[in-house]
């Protein structure tokens, strides 16, 4: 038994419009600069945060640093909502190690921290993270949070400073229209004209993709040839 | 001599478990073949239920589609000893793995959200959760907004889908006529207890050598299949106790590791409430 879709009879292996970080590492969109800017930061050490609500990128952003620095166990990535109460970080540091590190509790140097749903920090933690990073204990720490003030305490605001604080949020129309045609190349069975309604309905780069695949995935199964704006009132969402 | 090979069959044709038959689909036609789409797309969804819906049958089916390719993995979060290593499982195993998991209203938050790293890293492809309700779910925003609409609502089979599964179990025979199923069907909660009381009647049958069932034979079975008995209550699909409701969460005394204050789900390592942050006192 095989499950053919209308993606895969429109001759893609998979769904080109997935909204997962992973799925089209390599042809990359819009967020090419802003990532330039961010690897060039995270090697000339620094604390880097990085802010937006749900479906704006933040993982995907993550995904690439980690894809970037990964090897040679550089990259420590932690999700904060695991714990209560504060981080170990020096239990992080252990853990980063090699067996021997490990073995005989030695802390592990220059690592790049990745912490991810960092709203869910105390000011310990915020604390721990300027002395650990002042030490040289972690090369450089990146903040994800879904929320853009998270109470920062202003030391660690300074050294944040402007350059460093990365706000994701909607995209635009002409990139909306680029990031189809990154994933879709010139098919006109969805045409710019139709990309820019489905957009209309929602800006949210996840909301869109969600939406263009339902368009696209009822359109087809009506076998119609095109999308027309019929499918998109009737099968995108608020 | 097993009851229903009086009947010429090889196998118990009620038979609850939807992972060790392989009946046909009936009833549900669209969402299997929506289930089956969101998987092949590479989403994230959710089946929501109550016992005897139909949720682990779905699961059935998307495993036989998939299968062959060592990518499918079943897990049935309600038999798992409290925690689940997802790591270990998807250790050595290819990238692009599906993931169905049964009950997942029995992982903690923490256990969740390693779920959703491996997916956002692509090394789990699609996942599907299924659930009694949404609402005993330990999920993150994140997870939820991952999900979005994509939550696949089952209600209880109709008394004409519940005749055509009967039908299409017991094949030629006989021995249950419609009246009698029809009578069972008023009289069972859902799916697995219609089935169960049909098994019973089938036993009794043979016990009784007789060839057709009447109406008054589902009397003489009454206690029978009492233990099956699931009322609408909560109950903990593990060891069938009752529930209690914490805050918005039903929990079991038995089986489940949790905050008594706010009824979140903890780890064995917690020292604090990952809801409330309250101190756990030290078993």
């Amino acid at each position: 038994m095989k499950n053919i879709t209308w993606f895969n009879k429109l001759g893609f292996d998979s769904n080109p419009f997935s909204f997962k970080p992973a799925a089209f590492h390599n042809e990359f969109f819009g967020f090419d600069d802003l990532l330039l800017d961010i690897n060039k930061k995270i090697s000339e050490s620094n604390i880097l945060f990085i802010h937006g609500p749900y479906g704006t990128g933040k993982t995907t952003i993550l995904k690439r640093i980690i894809n970037t620095f990964k090897g040679k166990r550089r990259v420590i990535y932690y999700n904060c909502n695991k714990s209560v109460g504060s981080i170990n970080f020096n239990r992080l540091l252990i853990n980063a190690g090699w067996f021997f590190n490990k073995l005989f509790r030695v802390r592990t140097k220059n690592r790049i921290l990745l912490l991810d749903e960092a709203q869910d920090l105390n000011k310990k933690d915020f604390s721990n993270i300027k002395s650990y990073f002042e030490n040289k204990s972690f090369k450089s720490i990146i903040l994800v949070s879904k929320k853009t003030d998270i109470n920062l305490p202003n030391e660690l605001k300074k050294i944040i400073g402007k350059d460093n604080n990365f706000g994701l949020g909607d995209i635009s129309s002409d990139e909306a229209i680029t990031l189809i045609r990154m994933r879709i190349g010139d098919l006109q069975f969805l045409t710019d004209n139709m990309v820019l309604k489905i957009f209309k309905k929602n800006k949210n780069p996840r909301a869109f993709l969600k939406n263009c695949e339902e368009v696209c995935r009822n359109a087809f199964d009506l076998d119609a040839e095109k999308v027309n704006d019929k499918h998109v009132s009737k099968f995108a969402v608020n | 001599m097993r009851w229903y090979k009086e009947f010429g069959f090889k196998k118990n044709p009620f038979i609850l478990n939807p992972l060790k038959s392989n009946f046909e689909i009936i009833g549900r036609g669209l969402e299997c073949e929506e289930v089956l789409y969101k998987i092949s797309a590479g989403s994230m969804i959710l089946i929501e239920g109550k016992v005897g819906t139909g949720k682990t049958t779905l699961l059935k089916h998307a495993i036989n589609n998939f299968k062959g390719k060592g990518k499918v993995v079943y897990v049935n979060a309600a038999l798992l000893n409290k925690k689940l290593d997802i790591a270990k499982l998807i250790h050595k195993k290819p990238k692009g793995m599906i993931l169905l998991l049964d009950n997942v209203n029995f992982l903690s938050k923490k256990n969740n959200d390693k779920i959703k790293y491996y997916y956002d890293q692509d090394r789990i492809k699609s996942i599907v959760f299924t659930t009694t309700s949404y609402k005993l779910v330990n999920f993150s925003d994140s997870i939820k907004d991952r999900i979005g609409k994509d939550i696949i609502k089952l209600k209880g089979f109709t008394q004409l889908t519940t005749l055509e599964i009967a039908r299409d179990r017991l094949g030629s025979a006989e021995f249950i006529p419609d009246i009698v199923l029809k009578r069972i069907y008023d009289e069972a909660n859902n799916l697995k207890e219609f089935l169960a009381i049909c098994a019973a009647l089938g036993e009794s049958l043979v016990f009784q050598e007789k060839e057709v069932a009447s109406v008054y034979d589902l009397k003489s079975i009454n206690g029978l299949y009492e233990n099956e008995d699931y009322a609408d209550t909560e109950v903990c699909e593990r060891c069938h106790e009752g529930l209690d409701k914490i805050d918005e969460h039903w929990r079991c005394r038995n089986c489940d590791q949790f905050c008594l204050n706010c009824g979140v789900l903890a780890d064995d390592e917690d020292i604090y409430c990952p809801g409330c942050g309250a101190e756990f006192e030290e078993e």
